[in-house]
């Protein structure tokens, strides 16, 4: 007789709507974390009074999170206070120009027309393109499993609208953007987002080219720190008897003939499971947990193949001034090319780009409960790679954090360096330590074209019965709504199938 | 009423017809092949490099498609 029905390895987005909804229906679930925090990349930490989100700032496209809470009788804003963030964001452009774009649409046209009266134009055609692709993404591809061909055809049956956009899987994130916008620092208000699904925007498939208008669908920020979506999610699961361990780490997946039978604990005691869902990065699963001998030889072949997203870093500040900034996020932008050339040229070769691009959240803007009174909160996302050419973030963390205070104090944050209170640097080397991530590598696995639906590691595994996938390198892909919906899809199949 | 007989073509006109009929299929490709290339080189250095990253993946999906 095993231990559980179900075990799931890591409480990320992913494994904790797994296993909520799993209890929700009644199976015996255990749910293990390493860290002594749910979330994974959306999660909150204190430190002297102030709280600092790990990862995920805000959120968006709520669909598939408002769907997790349904499954478990509630509602998401019953469960979670969350707090409009209205302007959307706000961007420093290379050259000082501050452009803030605000939630409405005639206020986004005002906006972009500051800078270019025929870009401004073109903005409501570019909105009810993406608005229109992104209403048939949600409604078929969130939540649906996509384990093969079958699969697809069944999406494509329910959503046919969706070939409509077919024009935008084979351009790139900057193509779909130049047809529209041709003013370069235009362009550069939309240019990071490609950077939330871990590519540049030469690079990142056309088909996200919504997250230049996804925003003005609505974004949110919860009250309490971005821990408190996860943290809801755990408090439902345990009130239907869903057990949770946290500090607690497994060493490897028991599996024999092709079948999982549960997990063994880096104390060696071992927990049986016909079921096991697993919300970490799916090449540590197969390859260090599991162990290639287990893999059919193309299996074996396609998981070496799969390589880790961008990697950032995070600059976690408490200060005691009120921030000069407009918005709960502020964009430091650069045109395409420079984007392009920091892939290329820097981030490639291991090496630190001269100037920054990355995302600056206040989020004592939108909750200033975060931070001791009169006091705020930036947390500071920069691009930057894990492995450093001639040296490493070790050496680099002190003087690292000194010169990029600097430099925002004299770009888009004056003042900055004389009222940090608080500062703390989370380097791609320590979110390969703290969550696992290989390299550091946030949003899991690559999210290019060859990437996503049928070649990305299936939810339901090809190759080892009873063996389920969660979180950002399975099926949608990164980002808190989507790995949300990723525990929801691995749920369903259990819920089918076991 | 009588059939007209139909005199059959000689082996050599049949196996001309063929050689023919490859020469054109290899031209046809050739063309084909040099209009891609043309249209390759008139494309900007970006749209070029997003190309050969998505042509560098494309012997993995196979084993991916497995994964």
């Amino acid at each position: 007789m095993p231990d559980y029905d179900v075990i799931v390895i890591g409480a990320g987005g992913g494994g904790i709507s797994a296993a909520s909804i799993l209890a929700g229906k009644g199976r015996k679930v255990l749910l293990l974390e390493q860290s002594g925090l749910v979330g994974g990349c959306c999660s909150t930490f204190e430190r002297e009074g102030y709280k600092f989100d790990i990862g995920a700032s805000i959120v968006e496209v709520i669909d598939p999170i408002e769907e997790a809470f349904e499954l478990l009788s509630t509602t998401f804003q019953k469960e979670v206070d969350l707090i409009p963030c209205d302007p959307v964001y706000s961007c420093y452009l290379r050259d000082g120009t501050r452009v803030t774009i605000p939630h409405s649409m005639d206020g986004t046209v005002e906006a972009i027309s500051k800078v270019s009266e025929r870009d401004a134009a073109v903005w409501p055609d570019f909105a009810a393109y993406a608005s229109g692709f992104m209403s048939e993404t949600v409604k078929s591809f969130f939540t649906s499993p996509i384990n093969g061909l079958g699969d697809m055809a069944r999406i494509l049956q329910k959503a046919p609208g969706m070939l409509a956009y077919r024009s935008l899987f084979t351009a790139s994130y900057q193509d779909v953007l130049r047809r529209y916008f041709k003013d370069t620092r235009v362009q550069q208000t939309m240019a990071f987002q490609s950077f939330y699904v871990g590519l540049p925007p030469e690079l990142a498939p056309g088909v996200f080219s919504i997250l230049a208008y996804s925003e003005h669908d609505g974004v949110w920020y919860p009250k309490g720190g971005m821990i408190s979506i996860p943290d809801a999610l755990r408090k439902c699961a345990e009130g239907m008897g869903m057990e949770y361990r946290d500090n607690t780490r497994v060493d490897s997946v028991l599996v024999r003939d092709r079948r999982v039978e549960g997990v063994v604990l880096a104390d060696g005691t071992e927990i049986t499971a016909p079921v096991v869902v697993s919300n970490i990065n799916a090449k540590t699963l197969y390859l260090d947990l599991i162990g290639e001998e287990h893999l059919p030889w193309l299996a074996r072949y396609g998981i070496k193949s799969y390589q880790p997203s961008i990697s950032a870093l995070m600059i976690c500040l408490g200060v005691d001034y009120e921030p000069p900034l407009d918005a709960h996020h502020t964009i430091i932008t650069a045109p395409f090319e420079e984007m392009a050339d920091y892939w290329w040229n820097r981030h490639l070769k291991g090496l630190l780009p001269d100037e920054q691009f990355g995302l600056v959240c206040w989020t004592t803007k939108s909750d200033p409960s975060l931070a001791p009174e009169g006091c705020h909160i930036l947390n500071v996302i920069f691009m930057s790679p894990c492995d450093l050419i001639g040296t490493d973030w070790d050496h680099e963390k002190e003087p690292f954090l000194e010169k990029s205070i600097e430099y925002l104090s004299t770009t888009a944050v004056p003042g900055l360096s004389d009222h940090v209170k608080v500062a703390e640097l989370i380097t791609p080397l320590d979110y390969e330590r703290r969550l696992l991530a290989p390299k550091g590598a946030i949003y899991g696995l690559q999210q290019d074209i060859t990437n996503q639906a049928i070649f990305r590691p299936a939810s339901r595994s090809k190759s080892i019965k009873g063996l389920y996938l969660a979180g950002g390198s399975t099926h949608p892909g990164g980002g808190v709504p989507t790995v949300i919906g990723s525990g929801m899809v691995a749920a369903r199949q259990i819920d089918e199938r076991e | 009423m009588k059939k007209k007989d139909r005199k059959a073509p000689s082996v050599e006109v049949a196996k001309a017809g063929k050689d023919v009929k490859k020469k054109l299929r290899m031209l046809v490709l050739l063309a084909l092949m040099t209009g891609l290339a043309f249209q390759y080189t008139q494309l900007d250095e970006s749209k070029k490099r997003f190309i050969i990253h998505l042509a560098k993946q494309v012997p993995y999906l196979p084993g991916r498609y497995y994964v």
